[in-house]
């Protein structure tokens, strides 16, 4: 630690710590344009000007971006000089700049916007003509709004520092200079859309929130992209129970400050996914939508004469990684204690590819949020078991978590579960899946979940609801309660948070975890340390 | 009347082709390489650099033994001659790449052996594609004749020497904007601190960069020895001698070679014949033109670096720029502006928005169209950029003209905008007198007028 001075006050801070970040740990906002945490400093907005002490009582300009905590530093944040430079960078960095806040999407999160309110003068001295260069189509995601931009650099340094792609540059010079791809070559990467949420204006807009609703009338919410096992943290904006964006939500341990554009924009197949109303129940070989208590009367009929007639152990279970871990928690233990029952399986996704940036950020090749962590309340990673019961007939009826909007059963699965006597499936759309199914529950889709889910390093994080389930479905942990319910066992509660402390009781490596503790950054399961970062 | 000098200008190949290295050779050229090489360490050749007193040619006049003192104790390290000479108003390193390429290669060996050198650039400004030709052929000759290459002269030195065509942009001409370009990037000014590419430089590595007038210089002093060098000029102004380029309205533009103490009238009325037609001076800028303007009662300074610092103005790189009374300073001051402001390389707030932005003002006051308002707002644009910078650029060539010809031609742009026309005043008129502005140090350029300080009061 450090002991240091700002305008005339003593602090203590992280020593090494970067100026503006050691700042805003202190509540104290230093404006800037072109710092950014995530990214090296460049030292080119010159908004964050501030006065340091060079020699004894004497103070110089420094960039404060560019300064690392040392002991007994000392900073003027406020003095004339540092207050006039403010004036002059908001005067200066408008000049050019359009008067189209009205109708510019970026108005409400817009940092010119921040600190012209709080630094700059309420008129403009400037009489001449602006330059209005024409907007340009940088790649499938990212529109340029070239007369918005400030030039301030995060976009190229993102793409050199970052994803190592450089499609990004400046051409031409001073006043005429524009952020251009090279002819040919677009901003195409995967994780390009990420230069629209760094761009501190709006100039840099993804082609998917582009004249939307304003941003302030949307609600929050923190959850996890489903997209694959890095589990990347994400802020979801939601109006009217439809989500308008994905934002990647700060997580050093995870993915940092970025998503991948897959995983931002998957939000639209799950939300467009066309879904299932009602419970479905089978009937002359047919799925026919019934009403709740029909389909739970089918469900649990058909469970009790394949245990009757076959035996406890006839009933088996399979789990599902895209649903939570207390969905898959809920489970095995409706399995071991209603069905009697050892034989679980996990229905895996088969694999994708996987992709790791030059900063070391990962798309895992696992497409699916929660296999480790399904695996872990299951006790079982495949479907081995499950298809060998099948095969040497000792498994005769099913319990399956489906909830996979994009998945397709392999011809081998898809043979076995037909030769089922019975078949109970949770699922979000009519899938292959479900097609084979005597009963179907209409489940949530993760955005629609409250639990907690592990990626692939291990981390236990936590999964909010963006809105409730859609028409007729229903929280697949509730289904699973109801159904434990009717076959005579006591489930205990579906609410996520008691099933995460009855798991933390009873499951390996998930000892003493509470939702306090898993807060909104996830926590190592069985307190290991990842091996490493994913993010970057 | 000082005596003008005959060392850089001298004619070593004695008529014959100036890259002719065999013509050099016989005039006795890469003697000081032998010298240095064959009878000093680099020990003594660093002290002899120190002792000569010489300051860097290439317009701060920053001394070069100090900036050789200040490489940082890693190798590899490396030398980047800089040639990318484009200040308006500059020609003397172009006449020295074009009748000297051997003694800057000279220079440059003798620097890279002191130094612990092994490898050097020399960075030619793109548009001198012709000398950029003679100066590989220049290099292939001293390659040829064991001056570059490995063991050179026997004594276990290598070193190679490569020509780096420059890319088209004033700012390359910044130190470390010049190592950004020869990485292959845009030429963008690094950040400071670290404050001398001597500490971090080309490849993070320590990096000397030097004009190539000093490169030149070095071999002279290695030549005459430091004692001899040092007798011409002055400590202050710098030892050694100068080249001063006149261009403008004088009889007899060129390069003229003399030491520091030189004055700016004897420059103009004598090594260059006068003003031409016989008319009045109406200003003088000294060095380049970022150098404070000089006004007519100002030219009896010595050229020194020193004593046109204690004017405000500035040494540079010895380019001056002469008007006479047809010259409008609006005019001139909007030539100077324009090219700062297509010349600014975007990378900074404040110059990439407010030079160009004083460039319009200026247009406009040319053209009839100038507000009562535009002078103080051009002076408080200054100010905003003034030390707000990445690089120097910003205040050079950017503030520092506007600030000068601004305050100290006050009454002619007053006029321009009271009259809503281009006005050229008669020269008495036309600048205020020494008491009514002031400068205020440390920096060049920093002029205000006394009078704003008594409105203030007032």
């Amino acid at each position: 630690m450090a002991t240091i001075t700002i305008d005339d006050r003593q602090y203590t801070v992280e020593e090494g710590r970067n100026l503006i970040d050691a700042a805003a740990d202190l509540g104290i906002d230093i404006p800037h344009f072109c710092y950014h945490p995530g990214l090296a400093p460049d030292g080119n907005c010159r908004m964050c000007l501030t006065e340091m002490e060079i020699r004894p009582g004497q103070f110089g300009i420094v960039t404060s971006c560019t300064i690392r905590i040392k002991d007994g530093m000392n900073f003027r944040f406020n003095s004339p000089a540092v207050l006039d430079n403010r004036k002059g960078i908001m005067e200066f960095l408008l000049i050019n700049h359009p008067l189209d806040c009205p109708w510019c999407d970026q108005a409400g999160e817009c940092k010119l916007q921040d600190h012209s309110f709080d630094h700059g003068r309420g008129h403009s001295r400037f009489v001449e003509t602006k330059r209005v260069p024409p907007k340009k189509d940088l790649g499938p995601h990212i529109t340029l709004y070239t007369t918005r931009c400030i030039l301030c650099q995060r976009c190229t340094r993102f793409c050199d520092e970052i994803t190592g792609t450089s499609e990004l540059g400046v051409v031409q010079m001073g006043s005429k200079s524009e952020i251009a791809t090279f002819e040919g070559v677009p901003l195409d990467n995967k994780m390009s859309a990420n230069v629209a949420d760094i761009c501190p204006v709006g100039a840099l807009v993804t082609k998917d929130f582009l004249y939307k609703p304003r941003i302030w009338h949307y609600e929050k919410v923190n959850t996890l992209c489903p997209g694959c096992a890095t589990g990347c943290n994400t802020t979801l904006e939601v109006l009217h129970q439809k989500i308008y964006r994905t934002r990647p939500r700060h997580n050093e341990a995870v993915n940092g400050h970025w998503m991948c554009d897959e995983g931002r924009f998957c939000y639209h197949d799950w939300q467009d996914a066309d879904r299932l109303q009602s419970p479905l129940k089978r009937v002359d070989g047919e799925l026919r939508q019934v009403t709740w208590p029909d389909a739970m009367d089918a469900a649990v009929s058909g469970i009790r004469s394949v245990l009757d007639g076959e035996g406890d152990s006839a009933m088996g279970v399979v789990g599902s990684s895209m649903a939570t871990n207390e969905e898959n928690y809920l489970l095995s233990k409706l399995g071991k204690e209603a069905f009697g029952s050892s034989t679980t399986g996990l229905n895996r996704k088969p694999d994708g590819e996987a992709w790791t940036s030059k900063s070391g950020f990962r798309i895992a090749a696992d497409k699916a949020p929660n296999s480790r962590g399904a695996g872990d309340m299951l006790g079982a990673d495949s479907l081995d078991d499950i298809l060998r019961g099948i095969g040497d007939g000792t498994i005769r009826g099913l319990y399956v978590l489906g909830g996979d909007i994009g998945q397709t059963l392999p011809p081998e699965v898809a043979e076995a579960f037909g030769k089922l006597d019975f078949l109970v499936v949770h699922d979000v759309r009519l899938s292959d899946l479900a097609d084979l199914a005597d009963v179907v529950f209409p489940g949530a889709i993760p955005f629609e979940k409250n639990g907690t889910m592990t990626n692939a390093q291990g981390r236990v994080q936590r999964l909010n609801p963006a809105f409730p389930q859609a028409g007729g479905a229903r929280e697949d942990g509730a289904i699973l309660g109801y159904v434990g319910q009717r076959m005579g066992i006591e489930m205990g509660g579906t609410d996520p948070a008691e099933i995460l402390e009855e798991i933390s009781g009873r499951v390996e490596g998930y000892g003493g975890l509470t939702y306090d503790l898993v807060g909104d950054q996830g926590v190592m399961k069985g307190g290991e340390e990842p091996s490493e970062a994913a993010g970057g | 009347m000082a005596a003008a000098l005959e060392i850089l200008t001298a004619d070593p190949t004695a008529g014959a082709d100036p890259g002719d290295i065999d013509a050099y050779i016989a005039g006795g050229g890469y003697g000081a390489v032998r010298k240095a090489l064959k009878s000093m360490s680099q020990a003594e050749l660093i002290e002899e650099i120190n002792a000569s007193g010489i300051k860097g040619r290439g317009g701060a006049g920053f001394s070069t033994g100090m900036k050789w003192n200040l490489c940082a104790d890693r190798y590899p390290r490396y030398l980047c001659a800089n040639a990318d000479e484009s200040e308006p108003g500059s020609f003397k390193d172009r006449l020295l790449l074009e009748t000297k390429p051997h003694q800057i290669v000279e220079g440059m060996i003798i620097t890279c052996y002191a130094l612990g050198i092994n490898l050097g650039y020399i960075y030619i400004r793109g548009e001198f594609f012709q000398i950029i030709d003679q100066m590989e052929a220049a290099l292939e000759d001293a390659r040829k004749h064991g001056f570059l290459g490995a063991d050179i002269l026997d004594t276990g030195f290598d070193l190679e020497l490569y020509v780096h065509p420059g890319a088209g942009a004033y700012i390359c001409g910044e130190e470390t904007g010049l190592i950004e370009s020869l990485e292959g990037n845009r030429p963008y000014p690094r950040l400071k601190p670290p404050y001398f590419p001597a500490a971090i430089g080309l490849w993070g590595q320590p990096t000397i960069v030097n004009n190539v007038e000093t490169m030149a210089q070095i071999a002279t002093i290695v030549d005459m020895g430091a004692e001899a060098y040092k007798e011409i000029g002055s400590e202050e102004d710098t030892t050694g001698p100068r080249l001063f380029g006149l261009c403008g309205h004088v009889k007899n533009p060129g390069i003229y070679e003399y030491d520091s103490g030189v004055t700016l009238r004897e420059l103009i009325y004598d090594a260059a014949g006068g003003i031409r037609d016989d008319n009045r001076l109406k200003g003088v800028i000294p060095g380049g033109i970022s150098a404070p303007i000089l006004t007519p009662e100002e030219i009896d300074t010595p050229m020194g670096f020193g004593a046109l610092g204690k004017l405000g103005s500035m040494g540079g790189t010895g380019g001056i720029i002469v008007m006479d009374e047809t010259t409008s300073m609006v005019d001139a001051l909007l030539n100077a502006s324009s090219f700062a402001a297509h010349e600014s390389c975007g990378q900074c707030t404040p110059c990439r928005e407010g030079v160009p932005w004083m460039n319009d003002i200026l247009r406009r006051i040319q053209n009839g169209k100038g507000r009562e308002e535009d002078l103080d707002l051009l002076l408080d644009i200054c100010k905003q950029i003034h030390g707000h910078t990445v690089c120097v650029f910003g205040q050079a060539p950017g503030v520092w003209p506007v600030r000068t010809i601004l305050v100290k031609y006050w009454p002619e742009f007053r006029a321009c905008i009271e009259r809503k026309e281009l006005v050229v005043l008669p020269v008495d008129e036309s600048y205020l007198r020494p008491d009514q502005y002031e400068h205020i140090p440390p920096l060049p350029g920093n002029f205000r007028l006394k009078a704003e300080e008594a409105d203030a009061a007032g």
